[in-house]
């Protein structure tokens, strides 16, 4: 089946979110599982983290056909993924970050080196006062695209040290969202046509680097 | 009359020896030492003191002005405005086409598709705040990924889902 | 009458500032230090380092038990405390203005370590019983001695080494950390006792 996919278009300034689902709607979870992920989002939300991503999670298991046990396993390992996330980016990450982080944590990519790309992107923030501080990143939203890079990166069999290292070089040089979305689709093209995933990564990205440091 | 209190800081021999040894200073490697210092930013110079003369004061403002503290940091949209998304799919046998996902809570009754003029590609715009999110063609009551988006790389139940990645509006 | 030396190295510091390139800081006060950075002066910024990066690199090194994660918090106490030196006060020794900036961040990296390696940020009790777990030890130090400081919980540990090690007085400590006089001086006897009881008999994991 041939599928024609526009990508996206250029931005509307107005901030409308896609319809949410009316509950009648929705795939309709079990009550005990509907019980179930509302406990969880309580603990969830008294972290710090975001609940939409478990009732998505849960939806799309239901949805899916998954029986409740499947669907609680894979709401839980999300809420792991979530909590590593906050613990790699710090308090300050938003909940876009967060799940972009959970993403790249899922791919396989390590704790430490999700941590390493977020120090790469608080460079530079605002300054604290000591006593009693907490840590904090800076602008918002800055890590989603390279942490989602590097989620698919590694599910193309991209090394995590060398998606890791590329994806930090654009970064540091304030790499846009569009020229990772380029990278992106460049190396899943390179792989395509039969190039080493990290000799594909490297290339890519050294071609963007030196573009930003003109 | 009180008992003698006894006194909290005293430290017996063994205990000695080894807050001895804890005490040796940690030797600074001069690795850390540079990657320490080339990280701290420029400084931009306090206004000058009156006691200079006004072209001096006028050079050292212009120049403390001009330099950047730390690197330099784009504006990201905060907030994140939606961008229009097209979606299509090409399904000429298809009675019913819908898309679902994280952003509709994978309800097929939430976001229809409409088949085109050429009467086999069902098409949908819909408005999506920047960020990754997972989705899927529900084809008839089955679900179909997208061949021309990436596969989600999770896969928790078996069946595939794709993702797109929208870019924060103007890209940076 | 002073004879003011050339510097041998380069001037990295501010182009307009010529006049701050010829003075020693060897001798200068570390108020005068942050004074001196304050106006641009690059190198003064460099003495402060070089005065105190020992004491950081060994308080960090014994508080998280590992060097790597050491180094880091080390590095980024120093570049938090360039970014806030407007706001630190003459009549607090500047060392002191220091480690309250590296105990806040050991704090932070050994409550980011705990959930990473329970991986169950919900269970609380796990996370209690965590803290009393020694974790893996880099070897700068003798080996048992190493791992008695880490079986040290957080809060005695922390007090035993600003006591002890960095010399801090209780109403430094209690300044920068904000307990109590008598509970400091208590976590310290504890401390003392349990590592005069792990030194004596080994520690067991």
């Amino acid at each position: 089946m041939r599928v024609r996919w526009l990508g996206l278009i250029c931005a509307m300034p107005f901030a409308l979110r896609a319809q949410a689902a009316s509950p009648a709607g929705a795939p309709q979870l079990t009550p005990p599982l509907k019980a179930g992920v509302e406990r969880l989002a309580d603990s969830v939300r008294a972290f710090g983290l975001p609940t939409d991503p478990l009732f998505a999670k849960a939806a799309e298991g239901a949805l899916k056909g998954a029986d409740d046990q499947r669907i609680m396993v894979a709401v839980r390992r999300l809420v792991r993924d979530l909590s590593d996330a906050k613990a790699a980016l710090g308090e300050g990450a938003t909940a876009d970050e967060l799940q972009a982080g959970a993403s790249a944590l899922h791919a396989g990519v390590a704790l430490e080196l999700v941590a390493r790309l977020g120090r790469a992107a608080s460079e530079g923030q605002q300054p604290v006062r000591p006593v009693g501080s907490s840590g904090g990143r800076g602008a918002s939203g800055r890590l989603v695209m390279p942490l989602v890079t590097l989620a698919d990166m590694v599910a193309r069999n991209v090394s995590p040290a060398a998606a890791v290292a590329s994806i930090e070089a654009l970064v540091n040089r304030g790499a846009a969202d569009a020229q990772f979305l380029a990278l992106r689709s460049d190396v899943e093209r390179d792989i395509a046509a039969g190039e080493r995933p990290d000799v594909a990564m490297q290339r890519r990205s050294a071609s963007i680097v030196k573009r930003l440091e003109k | 009359m009180t008992r003698p209190q006894p006194d909290l800081d005293e430290t017996p021999l063994v205990l000695k020896q080894a807050i001895a040894e804890l005490r040796e200073g940690s030797v600074v490697p001069d690795e850390w030492r540079a990657e320490l210092l080339a990280k701290v930013p420029r400084r931009r110079r306090r206004p000058a003191i009156v006691r200079w003369a006004p072209i001096a004061i006028a050079a050292a403002i212009c120049l403390g002005v001009g330099m950047k503290v730390g690197r330099t940091r784009s504006e990201s949209m905060v907030g994140g405005s939606a961008s229009r998304v097209r979606f299509s799919i090409r399904a000429p046998l298809a009675a019913r086409v819908s898309l679902v996902g994280d952003f509709d809570r994978w309800d097929p009754a939430a976001v229809p598709m409409r088949r085109d003029g050429d009467g086999e590609t069902w098409t949908v715009d819909v408005h999506l705040p920047p960020g990754r999110h997972v989705f899927a063609y529900a084809v008839d009551g089955d679900l179909k990924t997208d061949p021309n988006a990436a596969r989600a790389v999770e896969d928790d139940f078996g069946v595939p889902s794709s993702v797109i990645v929208v870019a924060t509006a103007g890209g940076r | 009458m002073s004879s003011l030396a050339r510097p041998t190295q380069l001037f990295t510091g501010d182009v307009t500032g010529a006049a701050t390139a010829e003075v020693p800081l060897v001798g200068m006060t570390d108020g005068a230090l942050v004074r001196r950075t304050l106006d641009g002066d690059a190198r003064a910024f460099t003495e402060l380092v070089d005065r105190h990066a020992s004491a950081c690199l060994r308080y960090a090194t014994r508080m998280l038990g590992e060097r790597s994660d050491a180094e880091d918090v080390a590095q980024e106490t120093f570049l938090r405390a360039f970014k806030a030196l407007e706001s630190y006060d003459e009549a607090l020794p500047f060392r002191t203005w220091l480690f309250s900036i590296l105990i806040n961040r050991c704090r932070t990296a050994m409550t980011q370590r705990m959930r990473r390696e329970r991986r169950v940020v919900f269970d609380n009790d796990a996370l209690e019983r965590s803290t009393v777990e020694a974790t893996q030890v880099a070897v700068e130090l003798r080996e048992e001695l190493a791992k008695a400081i880490a079986a040290l919980p957080p809060d005695q540990r922390e007090a035993f080494l600003l006591r002890h090690v960095e010399d801090l007085s209780y109403e430094e400590i209690m300044s920068v950390t904000g307990a109590g006089m008598s509970a400091l001086k208590m976590r310290v006897k504890r401390a003392c006792e349990r590592l005069q009881q792990l030194l004596a008999e080994g520690v067991r994991r």
